[in-house]
């Protein structure tokens, strides 16, 4: 993975380089101009990937990626990954409140908690803390949703003191 | 400086100011127990909060998180031998065998004794230290101020010594995210995330958010766990705190002094951090020691040597981040974020034009120092219970916290989607073996960095034998590229030897 990473940063610095330079303000006289900066960077970051796969080619370095977990918990923190994601695009549709109560309960058991009624309750009370911290009192507006959503959101929203 | 002081002092005595530090002090203290929860994600779980609090306020409160956080986590590893935050687990070796020998309350005492001292060494070193750097700075012209910015990268890159071409890699890449938005001269967009991201100063705590809190609980997901774990000390953790006589105190007092001031130098260069320090500071103290033997084995002098150190780097790390507008840590990067979020750009000006935040952040170090000790000692008593929170609801309750807290700043999803994309990228970077320490300061500290290089280039009128041959420059410069060049002259002479 740290090869193939290495090389797609190999290609995005020289798509950078090359973007960079044609919508770039031209640089005048006595000024290096807005793309001097970042293609040096490109630069530099390119030379540093050259650098780092031959030292990873030469040397036979161990990579990190892999070693020391298993396929069991690299399939639970893909699960992760995929909870976080979907947390992130339910939201605007389900309001916070909602998702947060899916989240906690789909995470804490992804975790290792197998005692669904606990898990659940939890999971409400706690909702009900981060809501009333924000929006209570803190004063942040969360997410309302969209639809059945967006009624309990304003319901709960009523039960906030101030 | 002594008017820098008396401001500090008065800056205690505004209630916001004061219950702010209060309230951070025990929310610090608390947070920092958790396993799992580091310094860093302390201060970002704290972020919401300080939304609602000006920028002076927030900065007070911001510090107060972070120092006792780090306190915090030293209790935990003393009563369990799990330490709260990475720079508490040199605590471990001394405080837990002394818990052991039913001394807990003893080593406690030690613990926060030396907390305290560490904390208020790192403050008056802090009010003594930023105002005559921040005007060697501001004597400093563009160019001397980007070799300083060079400086700080080559010595985060060399202190990570995991990867040294990684680290590098890490830091130019964090570099490169900064560019994305508008260029300082010209306002014009660049590269394609330019018009995503269109403000790095305010961007930038969503992606923090993600980063910490996100990518720590990723981290956190893929490690094997064993169920409800059950917390043993003798009492199941109810320890009262009992304080060391003067005379007790008086026998660790150079392991004290002595990492105090080892802390504070080492939370001075950038991204070394506490973890560096309290590391650091036991190894020394152990070969310092007229009986290393006995080090390990529960003796007073391996729990200050941890605690003073990692208290008294969280005041060096304000050090560079007041003076220079670099940060000295990840947790200090957290906080710098913030400033920048309000338009506060910390950096040599800051100390000049705006005293307020050095006073503010100078009293709030001080007083947490002693806070903690009164907190710890009323708090230690439910820390058993505080352990018994599992990681399946600490877990998603810090990236729920966290989401509000990114959705929060602006009332926009995008900034949600950046914090999980940063979140996700950030906990592959780790994984891969990349520095996150390197790529977060590579971000912060670039967009004053390109600034000073382009005032710079315009001075030197597109010179730039110019812009390299100033001696102050030259000299850091030279020193960087020096210590750039020390991993692999100690790399060439290990395999020579080997």
């Amino acid at each position: 993975m740290d090869i193939l990473f290495s090389i797609v940063l190999a290609a995005f610095c020289l798509w950078g380089f090359f973007l960079t330079g044609k919508d770039a303000f031209p640089s005048a006289l006595g000024e290096p101009g807005d793309a001097f900066w970042p293609r040096a960077l490109f630069v530099l970051l390119f030379l540093l990937v050259l650098v780092n796969l031959a030292n990873d080619w030469l040397f036979q370095r161990k990579k990190r990626e892999g070693a020391g977990q298993s396929p069991l918990l690299w399939r639970k923190t893909a699960a992760g990954f995929a909870l976080i994601a979907g947390m992130a695009l339910l939201m605007p549709y389900g309001g916070f409140a909602f998702v947060c109560l899916l989240f906690l309960t789909g995470y804490g058991y992804l975790l290792g908690e197998r005692r669904i009624l606990f898990l659940g309750v939890r999971s409400l009370v706690l909702t009900v803390l981060i809501s009333w911290i924000f929006q209570g009192a803190l004063g942040i507006e969360l997410p309302l949703g969209r639809g059945p959503f967006l009624l309990i959101s304003r319901f709960l929203g009523q039960l906030w003191p101030g | 400086m002594v008017q820098a002081f008396i401001s500090g002092v008065e800056t205690l005595f505004i209630p916001a100011v004061f219950l702010s530090v209060a309230g951070g002090t025990v929310l610090g203290v608390v947070l920092g127990a958790m396993p799992g929860v580091s310094a860093s994600i302390a201060v970002v779980l704290a972020l919401p909060v300080a939304y609602a609090m000006d920028s002076v306020t927030a900065a007070a409160f911001l510090s107060a998180v972070y120092c006792a956080s780090i306190t915090g986590g030293g209790i935990t590893a003393i009563l369990f031998r799990v330490p709260g935050t990475p720079s508490s687990a040199p605590t471990t070796l001394d405080g837990y065998p002394m818990a052991r020998k039913g001394e807990g309350g003893k080593a406690l005492g030690f613990s926060v004794l030396s907390s305290m001292v560490g904390g208020l060494a790192a403050s008056l070193a802090m009010i003594l230290f930023c105002p005559l750097i921040s005007e060697a700075a501001q004597m400093a012209g563009p160019s001397e101020r980007f070799a300083l910015f060079f400086l700080s990268i080559a010595v985060l890159v060399v202190m990570d010594n995991h990867n040294f071409i990684k680290a590098l890699m890490s830091a130019v890449l964090g570099l490169l995210i900064a560019c994305g938005g508008r260029d300082p001269v010209t306002g014009s967009s660049r590269l394609l995330w330019g018009d995503f991201l269109p403000d790095m100063g305010r961007e930038l705590i969503p992606i923090m958010i993600g980063l910490f809190a996100v990518g720590g609980v990723l981290g956190q997901t893929g490690k094997e766990r064993r169920g409800n774990r059950v917390w043993q000390t003798e009492n199941g953790g109810k320890t009262r705190i009992l304080f060391p006589s003067f005379k007790e105190l008086w026998a660790v007092r150079f392991s004290m002094v002595r990492a105090s001031v080892l802390g504070i130098l080492v939370g001075i260069l950038p991204g070394a951090g506490a973890t560096s320090a309290s590391f650091l500071s036991y190894a020394i103290e152990k070969r310092l020691s007229k009986h290393p033997e006995r080090m390990g084995t529960g003796v007073p002098e391996g729990i200050v040597a941890a605690e003073a150190a990692n208290n008294g780097a969280t005041g060096g790390s304000m050090v560079p981040l007041l003076a220079l507008g670099i940060p000295g840590g990840n947790a200090v990067a957290i906080i710098m974020a913030f400033l920048l979020a309000r338009n506060v750009e910390a950096g040599p000006g800051l100390v000049g034009e705006h005293p307020e935040y050095l006073a503010s952040v100078f009293g709030s170090m001080a007083l947490t120092s002693v806070l903690m000790v009164l907190a710890a000692a009323v708090v230690a008593r439910g820390f058993a219970k505080l352990l018994l929170v599992n990681y399946n609801a600490v877990g998603p309750l810090i990236v729920m916290v966290a989401a509000a807290g990114a959705y929060g700043l602006n009332q926009d999803m995008k900034d949600v989607a950046l914090m999980i994309g940063f979140g996700i990228g950030g906990y592959f970077l780790v994984r891969m073996g990349y520095s996150l320490a390197a790529f977060v300061l590579g971000m912060v500290i670039g967009p004053m960095w390109e600034q000073n290089f382009y005032q710079a280039y315009m001075l030197a009128e597109g010179n730039s034998e110019r812009i390299f041959t100033r001696p102050v420059t030259v000299l850091i410069m030279a020193v960087s590229i020096l210590i750039l060049l020390y991993p692999l002259v100690k790399l060439s002479v290990e395999r020579e030897k080997s």
